[in-house]
């Protein structure tokens, strides 16, 4: 599944197209972050997500690259802190989110892998990213124990967003195509 | 799939797996009295044998939380946080296994003598 997604990106698309681009998926990405708030998917793990919002984040890196990805990324995490957490859980957002996204901008850069593996190691980071808050935010150096699980967890997770946003990159890739 | 898909996603499964591993062999041959060290902010407030069955209550900054020494195990009954994280973990008797309430930075880790 190799597929470029140039043709549709929103960044060279007119400033005012882009705007409503992003704005729209930056609803979609706070809808589904409020989904998820309130009703939790329970995995089995203790404080384990599956993180639908997520599935935006992939799209937009795809569709819109970066910049936008970023931006989409920080602003969720911002609103969603504010309106249904508090100051520590969007610290713990942003600090999965920076790693997961450095993570996901240097594997697109590679250009080997395909969406399931970036959206995959995006939530594995992300994991880890929390994890180390953590540990920083307790003292507590025995929370590393959790590390395995948080891998394996991010791996299933990130395939399940990743299985989704490839299904909506692919419409869109192939409804642009033939306009 | 392609070939650079499953080599990485098959070296983070191996990542996972050797740290499991790591953490076996570290606890391995450690089967003295366990204990259930309470530590809030990293500081030891109590170690409570787990061959004896206590209830103890705990106020760390931000609220309360009630661990259970019962058969063998060592498991928070209640706490006060809203993700309510540490009570769903459940029961824990494994040298290296712990429980983290981590808006109280409250954790409960099982070690041995």
């Amino acid at each position: 599944m190799n597929m470029n997604f140039d043709e549709i990106n929103v960044d060279r698309k007119s400033k005012t197209s882009r705007t409503a681009y992003l704005g729209l998926l930056l609803a979609i990405a706070i809808i589904l972050g409020y989904v998820e708030a309130v009703i939790p998917f329970n995995l089995g793990i203790p404080g384990v997500k599956i993180g639908i919002a997520n599935i935006v984040t992939v799209f937009v890196l795809y569709i819109s690259g970066k910049v936008g990805c970023f931006m989409i990324g920080l602003l969720r995490i911002l609103i969603i802190g504010f309106m249904f957490g508090n100051i520590s859980s969007i610290i713990y957002s942003l600090s999965g989110f920076v790693l997961a996204y450095t993570a996901m901008i240097i594997l697109k850069k590679i250009k080997l892998f395909s969406v399931f593996t970036v959206s995959m190691m995006g939530a594995v980071f992300h994991n880890i990213g929390q994890l180390i808050t953590a540990v920083f935010v307790t003292g507590t150096a025995a929370i590393f124990y959790y590390l395995p699980v948080l891998i394996i967890s991010g791996l299933i997770c990130g395939l399940v967003t990743g299985y989704i946003a490839n299904i909506i990159l692919k419409h869109v890739y192939f409804k642009n195509k033939k306009s | 799939m392609k070939k650079a898909d499953k080599f990485l996603i098959g070296a983070v499964i191996l990542i996972a797996a050797l740290l499991v591993l790591i953490a076996f062999i570290i606890n391995w041959g450690k089967d003295g009295r366990l204990y259930a060290r309470v530590l809030i902010n990293n500081e030891v407030v109590a170690l409570l044998p787990l061959d004896e069955d206590t209830v103890m209550t705990f106020t760390p900054p931000g609220g309360t939380n009630v661990v259970v020494i019962e058969d063998g195990y060592a498991r928070i009954d209640w706490a006060d946080c809203d993700n309510q994280v540490c009570v769903d973990t459940g029961k824990v008797n494994r040298v290296g296994e712990g429980i983290f309430c981590i808006p109280h930075r409250f954790s409960v880790v099982i070690i041995s003598e």
